[in-house]
């Protein structure tokens, strides 16, 4: 029956649920999407996979580009690089049935990929449809072979799915015929993946749901428990947007970023061996509401183009795991826990195309306008290279400021310095760790205000929006800071 | 040595600066030094002396930016606290010295000197005032008696070979000289000739040698005799860009060290010889003459710039022209073919009596 291996089987139900989510968020009114695995009976290993979702349907416009293979390269790369080595195999058939609301009748087609380059469409006789009150779509593919990796990843998949908080938009996922010694055997049980229905979609969403996913999903905090919540009170996000929507704007596509951080705690560091050790950054892209492996164009754009190191990240590498999450390694060890970047990329109307320097562009301002947001509220974690080197300073130079002080003769001006450092007249002995104090902090904080670009946050509090530097220090002091290696 | 109320200012200074960097940290601001920059000036600036450098309105601001500026920050307070220690006890050292007190944070002896400029800089004084100094390389001998620290030294005993300069002029009184001028070699070779051949005994002068750039003790002794023994100077250089620059850093100071310029420079001094016409008139062979290289004609192009040596010095920086539209230079060892002692027999007298100087 096989003309499919694993990874386009994969890639196929992949691309069948980012499609009928991309529909359904494009629809007004609530959906359901429901991803069926139904074990066949009568066959050892064949499995039926479905996608059902209660959005507008598939028009017959929309049907010519509505290939399952009909996918970005890098996509297909990804499935062909993780699961080269799975026997599962599908016949390269698609079976669709579909309805619109003003329809009369209940179509049905089965598309066959037989023929990669011509595929075939065959339209089946329509059933009729009584009553004109609801509409959707029924994709289905049929598939043979151990289901164990494709049932892990879709369930990843609608694990992943959640962190967007979709609007109007339930996910879940069935588990149809299963016997009782397989190990999906939650037999007709549904899985709901979108717990909140929200209004509109929003940064605040991306931003809810990387907390909510990272609590259940890593570390698997019982929902409202003490770790929970103890968990969401030490979290901390940075939140970036680039792009605009709105009628005379001629941006189409808008990209969300959030960065997420939890601190290494002083109790955790105190059991760690090494009070400071290495922390891999998981990044998560989303593209039109699906979680998307991120290709390695868009990665290496990532690791040139974003200042990282005005941030304190020197990246050493950056891959992909199975699940095509993103993790990237540090050359230096980190105070963090856990920290994530979920990017949401998604396009607001009929999109055209983007150029590539314009996407990367995007990519940029959104993310180091998140770093930036995450630095000014924890400014000690993303100390950037350079506030570092200067850092690295302070204690030599504390230390003579404060010798100069206390190796003087002079008693009237040990107490007259100790009035100019806020410092008890009798405490004359604490003038270095004062001065190194103070100047730490001053370098802290000046290297989290450094000069930005006006986008979202300022956006949000009313500022007028323009891409253009702006001066949140005066120009001397920017000076001042600028350093010139 | 510098006196009890000299110390004291310097202190005063140390304390107002320290003062204005606590203000900065406690107002939120990194410290800053603000430092007077020199620039080489047309004109002659006013003070006790001569000097060709006066101060720009922009200032140098050392700070904690970059990494040339942070390590110039911390070696100068490291400096700083240094020489308050030496100014409290009234003790001195060595630029050496100051750098084996930390050489971890300094690195580099470099490093050092630059924090030595800085805070002489800032303070505005001299360098013997915050009780620091360089070992002299130096050379003096001729008619000369002095009291170093209490010790007679009589510079016309070793005719052989010459007494190092001290030095810490601060602790040098003149005792006696009979000598009629001073003559100051570039190189310690031609000190040597001039030694063998007893040119002090048959001339009563001092003769002093800096051996190649003059380092401070060596102009601040110069200055201190000048000023004392009210006798003329004469300088004895190869003719090329090198010992005319040496000669200029006696008379005009040096731009590294521009705070001190005043005190150390000599500007009386009359440049004697070598010239490329004394091919001409004193009868050293054309062979002589040598082709100017390279780095010559880029250090003479550079020295015609100089807009206070033309002004000050017009005769020097003809010469200086001479050598650069000729493309030859002369060395001073070239008298030596006239005869092996014409130098110390003939050439140096007959130039000071026949005026032939610059």
């Amino acid at each position: 029956m096989s003309s499919y291996n694993t990874s386009f089987a994969l890639c196929a139900v992949h691309h069948l649920i980012a499609n009928a989510i991309y529909r359904c968020s494009k629809w007004n009114l609530p959906s359901r999407i429901t991803v069926t695995v139904t074990h066949v009976d009568g066959c050892l290993s064949a499995y039926k996979i479905s996608v059902a979702d209660t959005g507008p349907g598939i028009c017959d416009t929309d049907l010519q580009e509505f290939y399952p293979l009909n996918i970005n390269s890098s996509l297909s790369d990804f499935f062909s690089e993780t699961f080269s080595e799975c026997s599962l195999r599908w016949d390269g058939v698609v079976s669709i049935t579909t309805t619109g609301i003003q329809e009369e009748k209940i179509r049905h087609y089965k598309i066959s990929l037989k023929d990669k380059e011509r595929p075939h469409i065959l339209e089946l006789h329509p059933d009729p449809k009584p009553k004109k009150t609801f509409s959707g779509a029924e994709v289905a593919i049929y598939a043979e072979g151990p289901v164990e990796d494709l049932m892990f990843y879709i369930q990843d998949l609608c694990e992943k799915i959640s962190i967007l908080q979709l609007s109007n938009i339930y996910l879940e996922l069935c588990l149809a015929n299963f016997w009782e010694s397989s190990r999906f055997h939650n037999n007709e049980t549904a899985i709901l993946y979108a717990p909140v229905i929200v209004e509109e979609m929003s940064i605040e969403q991306l931003s809810k749901g990387t907390i909510d996913y990272i609590s259940k999903f890593i570390y698997k905090y019982p929902c409202g428990s003490q770790e929970d919540h103890v968990f969401r009170h030490e979290v901390k996000t940075g939140k970036g947007k680039a792009g605009k929507d709105g009628i005379l704007i001629k941006t189409k596509w808008i990209v969300q970023t959030c960065v997420t951080v939890h601190e290494r705690q002083s109790v955790d560091q105190e059991l760690s061996s090494d009070s400071h050790t290495s922390c891999s950054m998981k990044l998560f892209f989303f593209e039109d509401f699906c979680f998307t492996p991120l290709s390695t164009a868009w990665l290496c754009a990532l690791q040139r183009n974003v200042d990282w190191a005005k941030f304190g990240f020197s990246i050493k590498s950056a891959q992909r795991d199975a699940s095509g999450i993103t993790n990237i390694d540090f050359e230096h060890s980190s105070n963090f826990k856990i920290i994530i970047i979920t990017i949401h990329r998604y396009s607001t109307r009929e999109s055209k195309r983007m150029g590539a320097r314009s996407q990367t562009k995007q990519l940029k301002d959104a993310l180091e306008e998140a770093l930036r947001e995450l630095k000014q509220a924890v400014p000690h974690l993303f100390l950037g290279a350079k506030a570092k080197k200067m850092q690295q300073c302070v204690p030599d130079l504390s230390k003579c400021l404060a010798g100069l002080i206390t190796t003087s003769m002079d008693s009237s001006f040990k107490i007259e310095c100790s009035k100019i450092l806020d410092l008890p007249p009798d405490e004359t002995n604490a003038f270095e760790v004062c001065i190194r104090k103070k100047m730490m902090s001053i370098i802290q904080v000046k290297d989290a205000s450094q000069p930005k670009m006006l986008t979202y946050n300022d956006e949000r509090n009313g500022s007028k929006y323009k891409e253009a530097e702006v001066k949140c220090y005066s120009e001397s002091e920017c000076e001042e800071w600028a350093l010139d290696d | 040595m510098a006196d009890l109320s000299t110390a004291q200012k310097i202190l005063k200074r140390i304390q107002d600066l320290v003062r204005e960097l606590l203000q900065d940290i406690a107002r939120g601001s990194l410290p800053v030094i603000s430092i007077d920059r020199f620039i080489p000036c047309d004109s002659l600036t006013d003070g006790d002396g001569l000097s060709v450098y006066e101060r720009c309105e922009s200032q140098e601001r050392i700070a904690l930016k970059g990494r040339t500026s942070t390590q110039r920050i911390v070696a100068f307070m490291r400096v700083l606290l240094i020489v308050q220690g030496l100014l409290q006890q009234e003790k001195h050292a060595s630029k050496r010295d100051v750098y084996y007190m930390d050489p971890r944070l300094f690195g580099d002896q470099v490093i050092v000197d630059q924090a030595i400029n800085d805070i002489c800089t800032k303070l505005k004084c001299a360098r013997s005032s915050i009780h620091v100094f360089s070992a002299s390389k130096g050379l003096v001998m001729g008619c000369l008696q002095y009291i170093d620290q209490g010790r007679l030294v009589d510079c016309s005993r070793h005719r052989l070979s010459g007494f190092p300069i001290p030095t810490l002029t601060d602790g040098v009184t003149l005792a006696m000289s009979e000598a009629e001028y001073i003559l100051l070699v570039e190189k310690e070779t031609v000190f040597q000739r001039l030694a063998n051949d007893g040119y002090c005994m048959k001339n009563r002068c001092i003769v002093i040698t800096g051996r190649g750039y003059p380092d401070v003790p060596t102009r601040s002794f110069l200055r201190l005799l000048v000023n004392a023994l009210h006798l003329p100077v004469y300088g004895l250089v190869d003719a090329d860009p090198y010992g005319l620059d040496i000669l200029c850093t006696y008379r005009f100071g040096s731009l590294a060290m521009a705070y001190d310029a005043e005190a150390l420079a000599t500007p009386s001094i009359r440049w004697l010889g070598v010239f490329l016409s004394d091919v001409r008139f004193h009868g050293i062979p054309v062979r002589c003459l040598l082709p100017l290289r390279e780095n010559d004609k880029r250090k003479a192009e550079a020295m015609l710039k100089r807009q206070y040596l033309k002004i000050h010095a017009p005769l020097w920086w003809g010469q200086l022209q001479e050598l650069l539209s000729t493309g030859t230079k002369l060395e001073i060892e070239a008298v030596s073919t006239i005869s092996f002692s014409a130098l110390a027999n003939e050439y140096i007298v007959s130039k000071i009596n026949n005026l032939q100087f610059l």
